[in-house]
């Protein structure tokens, strides 16, 4: 049964336009589906982000495609407003932050090449930083980076 | 973090930054364009798409007042999303040194209205001002 499995999973890559570890936007969207069904695994994360869509997670995750491929290939499909949308989420932390960008990073590993995920992992964690000031960023409170 | 338009967008703003940019966030003067430090999520998409190489992140050294001025400028002037012809002498104007001295104008440009008198969608979901005083404007509390 194993064997089948994985027999079954060779035949579906080898249809797939993705050349394995590297950057497109086929993989991009493996990895949005890859990480986003570990989000609502994770214990903290998970439910977050389930109150925040309610329902269907189509169009959250086809958002989410469009925004990293205008990230990484600038695809220029994405336009938005991130700050926006974030200050309507209930329940948002900065410490929620790295756990985000811990298992994106750890997602990036297991689909990426060294190189491609680092190029991720640096996006992501400018972007969250970006993000976690608009968010929480106060004049009378010491801000700590938490960015490289 | 954000990253800031210099120099060398004087007279040239060939304006490919504007449509690479995915939360809209530059604003355009009449021969200059510039980021809203407040709006800019610092993913750098815009940085390698200037052909005249005046966006830096604003890690790097010196970059203080040009900063300033974006924040300034971003607040008064139209929004852009969508390109339109460069200038005509743009070219000849690509690397000259010190343009910010001799020729910036401090007059907004036409921005996307130009484009759309009836107003674009987009304009809609520009970003609202989340936190006037954000440390991103350079001066700190």
């Amino acid at each position: 049964m194993g064997n089948h499995t994985a027999a079954k999973k060779i035949i579906a890559l080898a249809h797939t336009p993705l050349e394995i570890g590297r950057l497109s936007d086929a993989a991009i969207r493996h990895l949005i589906d890859c990480f986003y069904t570990k989000v609502r695994a994770d214990s903290e994360l998970g439910p977050i982000f389930e109150r925040a869509i309610s329902g269907d997670w189509g169009p959250h995750l086809a958002t989410m495609h469009d925004f990293w491929s205008s990230i990484m290939l600038t695809s220029r499909r994405y336009k938005g407003n991130p700050v926006a949308v974030h200050l309507r989420v209930e329940g948002i932390e900065p410490r929620l932050f790295a756990r985000w960008l811990a298992l994106f990073d750890e997602t990036c590993r297991e689909l990426f090449d060294d190189d491609v995920a680092d190029a991720f992992r640096a996006k992501a964690e400018r972007i969250a930083e970006s993000l976690k000031l608009a968010l929480f960023y106060r004049p009378d409170r010491p801000w700590q980076r938490s960015a490289p | 973090m954000t990253f800031v338009v210099t120099d060398n967008c004087i007279k040239c703003k060939y304006m490919d930054c504007v449509e690479v940019c995915p939360v809209d966030c530059f604003y355009e003067g009449e021969n200059m364009l510039v980021i809203h430090p407040d709006e800019c999520i610092d993913c750098g998409v815009c940085e390698p798409e200037c052909p005249a190489e005046a966006i830096f992140s604003d890690t790097e050294p010196g970059l203080q007042s040009w900063l300033k001025l974006n924040a300034e400028y971003a607040s008064i002037w139209p929004n852009i999303a969508v390109k339109r012809e460069p200038p005509a002498d743009a070219k000849e104007f690509d690397g000259v040194p010190n343009k910010l001295e001799q020729f910036f104008s401090p007059k907004p440009g036409q921005g996307d209205d130009a484009m759309n008198q009836s107003g674009d969608d987009r304009g809609q979901t520009k970003i609202p001002p989340v936190n006037a005083e954000h440390p991103r404007h350079g001066q700190d509390p």
